[in-house]
This record gives structure tokens, C-alpha cells and sequence, in this order.
């Protein structure tokens, strides 16, 4: 499994199908990574597409040295970052488009966490720090391995390898403690 | 919540519009800076040949020398193959003249009735008068140099002098022969002669003085002071002026030992042998010579 870097071979090839394979495989995931950061779902999905829009344009920046997907979830953390500094002022949505909002994140999660279990832990990672939530989701959620997770977070893998040990702590103990089992 | 096709159109539109404004920008950019490079081109173009030739014009300066002063001087003053200007005996005589008339009109005692007061453009020919030829070397003491005036009293080919002077044992010089006499009155007068060959510019200034002297207005036998005025012990002075066949002596036998006098003629005569006799006695040769084994020599 490449994560995407033969399709996007094929897409540089020019293969346009191929495109629309990256974009199966990639984009919700995306979309929910870039979502622990900026808590907004239509600003995740704005920066989501705005990173393929990066992809699309910027076709020999990606130099094939790590997955795909490690490429594209940089890119989407940067962006996502990027997004919080401009971020001044909290945004007060009408009640029905908060509705509105909270059904679609629930969509999204159901398309990328489908087994239950997951889910349950999904639910239980809200309650720890945000770099711990997204080494939790990158290794849990996405199969990514130590490095590409310190590719992805600017760490090193020992930093990542400490980040999750903690997490892991945090988290059997939120579960036992919740009485689920991990 | 859009499904991936729309996703898909929505990052395609917005790909497609970041290529165009990309577009944009690069013609923007090329639209800006290919005028003002041109213009830097231009500019430089005008200016960077300017300064060159301004940089060249101080290196030339800096490295010019000082021979090549001027062109006009150097016909005059290279001495050094032998380029001596030339007048022919009517004109010397006539300028001769005209120097004296003026220095008969106000004589100058301290210069002993020659104009050593106009100054000498020596600049113009310093590099001819440097070592190789002495005739144009700065104890020059004439007329202003002009780039029109000729200078008329170089000494010829044919010109010689003598004198005598002093008193008891007198000295003598000869040019012709060149046998120079401290004194006659010695133990061994023969150990008080010796041989002194004056250099050309030494001659020439004997020359200038003899000229200035004007020989053929005095008379063969002449007392410069007035009244006969005498002092013990008497000096000598003979002069004699030999051009070619042309021969002038002037005998002034015991006289009084001074080189002062009222009289002007007398003054310049004495003037002129006391400055000969200043170039001879100045000369290696007469310091050479022992000195007088007795008081008045």
C-alpha cells in the first residue's frame, strides 16, 4: 500500500482517472485530520480542497521521498495552522447551521472511522490535548507509522513515540474510567 | 455534506484559477521589469563611458612626465646635441649693445652692473639641463627665457680670455692654454701652477660677462678709480678678450686693492674681473694649490 503515490504517478502520467482515485482514498481523511485542528468542519473542507488544488497546480513538488499521504497531511497541518493565525475573531453561527455543521462532521466521521471501536475512542480522544488527539488519529485512525507521523507534526519519532505512550495512558485510563475497554 | 465529484470540480475550478492568476502575475512582473532594465541598460550605457574616460583622463596626468612639457620649449633649450641657438655678429653686437644701454642707465652695484634680477624659466627645460649639459643649468643668469627670445651670448668657438690679478705675486688664468697661476711670488713658484680647463658653461658666463663689459670702450690702459686713487701694496688687473683674430686688452697696473669705486665704468670693470676671478678661484683646481707662504699675494 502506497497511499496514493502510484495513482498520483498515473495522474502525472496523465492518467485523469487516477486523480479521482487519490481523491477517494485521500480526501475525508484528510478533511477529518485537518478538522481536529480548526474544529470547523467547512473550514476543514475548504483547506482540504485547497490542498488537492495544491497538488493539482504544484505537480513536481511532491518528490515521491515520503507517501502520499504524509505529503498531503503536511500540507493540510501547515494550511490548517496557517488558518488558526488568521483566525481573530470567534465565529457565531445561526443555530440551524450549527445543526447543520455537527450532522456533516458526523457524516465525515462515519466515512473515515468505520469500525465502532474506533469510534468509541474517537469520542474518548476529545478529552486530551490536541497534539496528542492528532498523533492518536494519525496512528490509530489512519495506520500511519512513527516516522510519518514526526514527518507530518515536525517531530522526531522519539518525540512521537513519547506523545503516544502518554496518550495511550490518558486514554485507558478516560476508558476505564468511562467503562469501556480499549 | 458534497460528494467527492463535487469536490472534485470544486478543486479543479479553484487549480485552474490559481494557474491564470499565476499567469497574471508573471506578465505583470515581465511587463515591469523588462522596462526598467532597459532603462538600466540605457543608463549605463550613458554614464559608465563617461567615467571611464574620466578615470583615464587622471591616470594620464598622473602618469605624465615631465619632459613632455611642451613642445615650444624644447627647440630652444636641448642642449643635449648640441642645439645652441645662434645670432650672427651684427645682431649680437646690436643686443650687446642694448644690454649695456641698459645697464648704463641704472646700475645695480650689488649685481655689479648686471641683470641677474629676471627670472629664468628653468621648468621648461629641466629635464635638458639636468647632468648632461651644463650650459643650460640654473647658474644661468640672464635675460627672462621666452619661447620668442634667442639667446644671443653663447660663447663661440673662438673665444678665449685671460687675466691677470692680485698684487706682488700676481695670479693669472689663461682659457686658451689653460694654465692657471695662484702666485708668482713663492719659494717654488712652480708648485703654484697648474691646469684648469673651464667648463662650457663657465664659459659661456665669462663670455656674458665680457659682453656685458664691452670691452672696446675702454681704453688700453685704464685706472678704474678716479683721481688715480692708489693703495699700498697696488693691485693688477689685466684683461684681455681674445675673439678669433680680434684681440682686446685692458691694463689697469697697480691700482688701488679694492673692488669698489665710484665711477660706473670702473665699477663694472672691477665687478666683472672680481667675478671671474670668483670662477677661478672657486674651481677644484686653485683649491688645490698650496697655500701663500707670504701675506700679500
Amino acid at each position: 500500500m502506497d497511499n496514493g503515490a502510484c495513482s498520483y504517478r498515473r495522474f502525472l502520467d496523465g492518467d485523469e482517472s487516477a486523480f479521482d482515485d487519490i481523491m477517494n482514498e485521500l480526501f475525508h481523511s484528510l478533511m477529518y485530520f485537518i478538522n481536529r485542528y480548526v474544529h470547523d468542519f467547512h473550514a476543514a473542507e475548504d483547506i482540504a480542497m485547497d490542498t488537492f488544488a495544491d497538488l493539482l497546480v504544484h505537480r513536481n513538488r511532491y518528490n515521491f521521498k515520503v507517501t502520499l499521504k504524509t505529503y498531503l497531511f503536511m500540507m493540510g497541518r501547515s494550511r490548517a495552522l496557517d488558518y488558526l493565525k488568521r483566525k481573530r475573531t470567534i465565529s457565531f453561527v445561526e443555530l440551524n447551521e450549527a445543526i447543520a455543521v455537527e450532522s456533516d462532521e458526523k457524516t465525515l466521521e462515519e466515512i473515515v472511522i468505520t469500525d465502532e471501536r474506533k469510534r468509541i475512542v474517537n469520542g474518548a480522544i476529545t478529552k486530551l490535548t490536541e497534539e496528542m488527539q492528532i498523533a492518536i488519529h494519525m496512528f490509530y485512525f489512519e495506520n500511519m507509522t512513527y516516522a510519518e507521523i514526526a514527518r507530518v507534526m515536525k517531530k522526531n519519532e522519539k518525540q512521537v513515540d513519547n506523545l503516544l505512550y502518554r496518550a495511550k495512558k490518558e486514554l485507558r485510563a478516560i476508558l476505564d474510567k468511562d467503562g469501556e475497554l480499549l | 455534506m458534497r460528494n467527492l465529484n463535487e469536490y472534485k470540480e470544486e478543486i479543479f475550478r479553484r487549480g485552474q484559477n490559481r494557474i491564470t492568476a499565476r499567469r497574471v502575475a508573471v506578465k505583470r512582473v515581465v511587463s515591469f521589469c523588462i522596462p526598467l532594465c532597459l532603462t538600466l541598460v540605457v543608463c549605463s550605457a550613458a554614464v559608465l563611458p563617461q567615467l571611464f574616460n574620466r578615470n583615464d583622463i587622471q591616470e594620464s596626468a598622473e602618469n605624465a612626465s615631465p619632459e613632455s612639457t611642451g613642445g615650444k620649449y624644447d627647440a630652444y633649450y636641448d642642449c643635449s646635441n648640441g642645439n645652441i641657438p645662434t645670432i650672427d655678429d651684427e645682431n649680437r653686437s646690436e643686443e650687446v649693445n642694448d644690454s649695456l644701454d641698459e645697464s648704463k642707465d641704472s646700475p645695480d652695484e650689488s649685481n655689479d652692473g648686471y641683470d641677474c634680477s629676471a627670472e629664468v624659466d628653468y621648468e621648461a627645460s629641466a629635464d635638458t639641463s639636468e647632468g648632461e649639459n651644463d650650459e643650460c643649468g640654473p647658474d644661468d643668469c640672464g635675460p627672462e627665457h621666452t619661447p620668442e627670445y634667442v639667446d644671443p651670448l653663447p660663447a663661440p668657438d673662438d673665444f678665449a680670455f685671460s687675466l691677470v690679478w692680485n698684487c706682488y705675486g700676481v695670479s693669472s688664468y689663461d682659457s686658451a692654454t689653460g694654465v692657471l697661476v695662484k702666485t708668482t711670488d713663492a719659494s717654488n713658484p712652480e708648485d703654484y701652477v697648474t691646469t684648469l680647463m673651464l667648463s662650457p658653461s663657465e664659459i659661456t658666463t665669462v663670455y656674458k660677462l665680457l659682453n656685458n663689459l664691452n670691452a672696446n670702450e675702454y681704453p688700453d690702459i685704464y685706472s678704474p678709480h678716479p683721481d688715480n686713487f692708489m693703495s699700498d701694496p697696488p693691485m693688477t688687473l689685466i684683461l684681455t678678450v681674445n675673439i678669433g683674430e680680434t684681440t682686446k686688452t685692458i691694463s689697469a697696473k697697480d691700482i688701488a686693492y679694492s673692488f669698489t669705486t665710484s665711477d660706473p665704468d670702473g665699477q663694472r670693470f672691477l665687478t666683472t674681473c672680481r667675478q671671474i676671478i670668483e670662477i677661478l678661484t672657486s674651481s677644484e683646481e686653485w683649491k688645490e694649490l698650496p697655500e701663500y707662504e707670504h701675506l700679500y699675494a
